[in-house]
C-alpha cells in the first residue's frame, strides 16, 4: 500500500519517516555513490520540508519498502536549484506541476525492475496521488542508463533538454504528464489491479473533492 | 552544432514519434532527423543472432540496399564490432573511440574496409538496455567523421525513443501478423534471390521473367510485410517468420 505523508499526518508517520532517512543513506550513498552533503546514517536535505510530500510504500507487515519524494515547483526544488541547466527552456513551474526525487525501492539493485511490486505501488500510487490533489505533471532527473526502463512504462515522458554528464553520470531532465488516459495502461504493464493509495492518508479536504 | 538547434530536432522527432502508429512512419521519421543532424542511415536492432530473430524483435533499418544483403550474406552479424562493444556498454559511444578502433582482428578489418566503401564511414551507437527486454542498439552512420557532443547527446536521446516506439509497435503488431496476407510462392522465391545479393535483372535472367515482373513482386512482398526496404523484407520473410533460406 502506498501512504501519502504531507504536513497534515507527518506526526503520525514519525518513526516511518526517521526509517526514511535512513533507507535513502543506505540506497543512495552507499549503494548509489552519490556525493550527498548529508550527516551519516541519515540522508535528508533542504528540500525535505514541512510542505514536503513523500509517498510510502508499506507492505502487509508494516514495513517501509521503498518511497519517492514530491516537491511543489512554486517553490525550491531539485531542478529550479541544481539542476536548471538541464532544462533547454527554462524550469517547468507551477501548481499543477510537482517534482519527484530521491525514488528508490529496497527490493535489489533494479530498482525498476518489472516484477519490482513495490516500483509498481509506486508508480500507480504517484498516478492515483496526482489524480486526486490535481497535480498534472511530474518533473524528474534521472540517469539515462534508467531511462529506457521510465519510458517503457507507458506514460507520456518529454525531456526537458539534453542528456548532460553530471558527476560521471549522464543526466536527463524529463517530465511526466500523469493523464486518465495513459493511467490504465501504466496500470496494466505493472500488472496493477484496483488501488494501491490509502484513502486515509490523504487530506479530508481532498477526499471530499474526490467522492 | 549548437545545443538548441539539435535539442530541438530530437524534440521535433519525439513528438511525432509519439503519433507514430506503423513501423514504417517511426522510420521515416527517425531517418529525416537523422539527416538534419548530418547522418544518412541508420539501424535500430535487438541485439540477436540476425537469422534466429524471434517474432517480437525489432528490427528497422534504412542502409545501403547493396551493403545490408551483402551483410547479411556474409553473416557479419557473428563478427560486427560495433554490436559487440555495444552489448557491452550502457552508454553511446562513436565510431572513432578506442574500444572500437583497437584491437580489430583482420576480418574485423576488412568488414570495416568494406563498410566504407559502401559510404559507411562513421557512426554513432546508442546501446538500449531495459530490464526484461531484448539487448538493443540503435545506429546512426554517416559518410563523414563529426564529433560533436550536442549532436550525440540529440541522437542519444532519439534513440531511446525510436527503440520504446519500435518496440510498442511491434507489440501491438504482433497480434495483426496472423491474419497478414502470404506470400507467393514467387514472391518468396524472388525475396531469396534478393538475401543472395541478385539484382532484379539478375534474378529476372535466373527465373525467365521479366525485370519489371520481379520488381513488382518485391514490391508487393514489402508491402504484405509491412516494410520499406528489401533488407527488412528479407529479415522478416525468411528469418523471423519460419520461411528458412534454401
Amino acid at each position: 500500500m502506498i501512504h501519502a505523508v504531507s504536513a497534515h499526518n507527518q506526526s503520525e508517520y514519525r518513526p516511518y519517516l526517521r526509517q526514511l532517512w535512513q533507507q535513502r543513506y543506505d540506497v543512495f550513498v552507499e549503494k548509489m555513490g552519490w556525493s550527498l552533503d548529508c550527516a551519516e546514517g541519515t540522508e535528508r536535505d533542504q528540500f525535505d520540508r514541512p510542505d514536503t510530500v513523500y509517498l510510502l510504500s508499506i507492505n502487509d507487515d508494516g514495513q517501509l519498502r521503498g518511497a519517492m519524494r514530491l516537491l511543489p515547483t512554486t517553490k525550491p526544488h531539485l531542478m529550479s536549484d541544481l539542476f536548471s541547466h538541464l532544462c533547454a527552456k527554462g524550469v517547468p513551474s507551477g501548481e499543477t506541476v510537482w517534482e519527484i526525487s530521491r525514488f528508490y525501492s529496497l527490493t535489489g539493485r533494479h530498482m525498476m525492475l518489472e516484477r519490482d511490486r513495490t516500483v509498481s505501488e509506486l508508480i500507480c500510487g504517484l498516478y492515483e496521488y496526482a489524480l486526486e490533489t490535481g497535480i498534472k505533471q511530474v518533473t524528474c532527473v534521472a540517469s539515462m542508463v534508467l531511462f529506457p526502463t521510465i519510458l517503457k512504462a507507458g506514460w507520456d515522458v518529454t525531456p526537458l533538454g539534453l542528456p548532460a554528464v553530471t558527476d560521471d553520470e549522464v543526466v536527463l531532465a524529463f517530465l511526466i504528464d500523469l493523464n486518465r488516459r495513459d493511467y490504465p495502461l501504466v496500470a496494466r504493464n505493472r500488472n496493477v489491479e484496483g488501488s494501491v493509495l490509502l484513502r486515509r492518508s490523504l487530506r479530508e479536504e481532498q477526499w471530499e473533492i474526490a467522492s | 552544432m549548437a545545443e538548441l538547434a539539435s535539442f530541438q530536432i530530437a524534440m521535433d522527432f519525439i513528438e511525432d514519434a509519439k503519433m507514430a502508429e506503423s513501423h514504417e512512419r517511426l522510420g521515416h521519421l527517425f531517418h529525416t532527423a537523422a539527416r538534419k543532424l548530418g547522418f544518412n542511415h541508420y539501424a535500430c536492432v535487438s541485439c540477436l543472432a540476425f537469422d534466429e530473430l524471434p517474432e517480437d524483435a525489432v528490427f528497422l533499418a534504412h542502409y545501403p540496399d547493396d551493403w545490408t544483403e551483402y551483410y547479411l550474406e556474409n553473416k557479419y552479424d557473428r563478427i560486427d564490432r560495433i554490436l559487440q562493444v555495444s552489448l557491452g556498454s550502457s552508454m553511446p559511444f562513436n565510431w572513432d573511440h578506442a574500444q572500437v578502433v583497437q584491437g580489430r582482428s583482420t576480418a574485423q578489418q576488412r568488414f570495416f574496409d568494406e563498410a566504407e566503401d559502401a559510404g559507411i564511414v562513421y557512426g554513432v551507437t546508442v546501446p538500449i538496455h531495459v530490464v526484461g527486454g531484448y539487448p538493443g542498439a540503435v545506429n546512426i552512420v554517416g559518410e563523414y567523421h563529426q564529433n560533436d557532443p550536442a549532436v550525440e547527446h540529440a541522437l542519444h536521446l532519439m534513440s531511446v525513443y525510436m527503440h520504446d516506439r519500435a518496440v510498442k509497435l511491434g507489440k501491438t503488431r504482433a497480434g495483426k501478423r496472423m491474419i497478414r496476407q502470404d506470400l507467393t510462392p514467387r514472391e518468396l522465391e524472388c525475396l531469396k534471390w534478393v538475401s543472395a545479393g541478385k539484382t532484379d535483372w539478375e534474378i529476372s535472367c535466373v527465373l525467365s521473367i521479366a525485370e519489371r515482373t520481379v520488381h513488382a513482386h518485391i514490391e508487393n512482398a514489402k508491402r504484405k510485410l509491412g516494410v520499406h526496404t528489401r533488407l527488412q523484407a528479407v529479415v522478416k520473410a525468411f528469418l523471423s517468420s519460419g520461411n528458412y533460406l534454401k
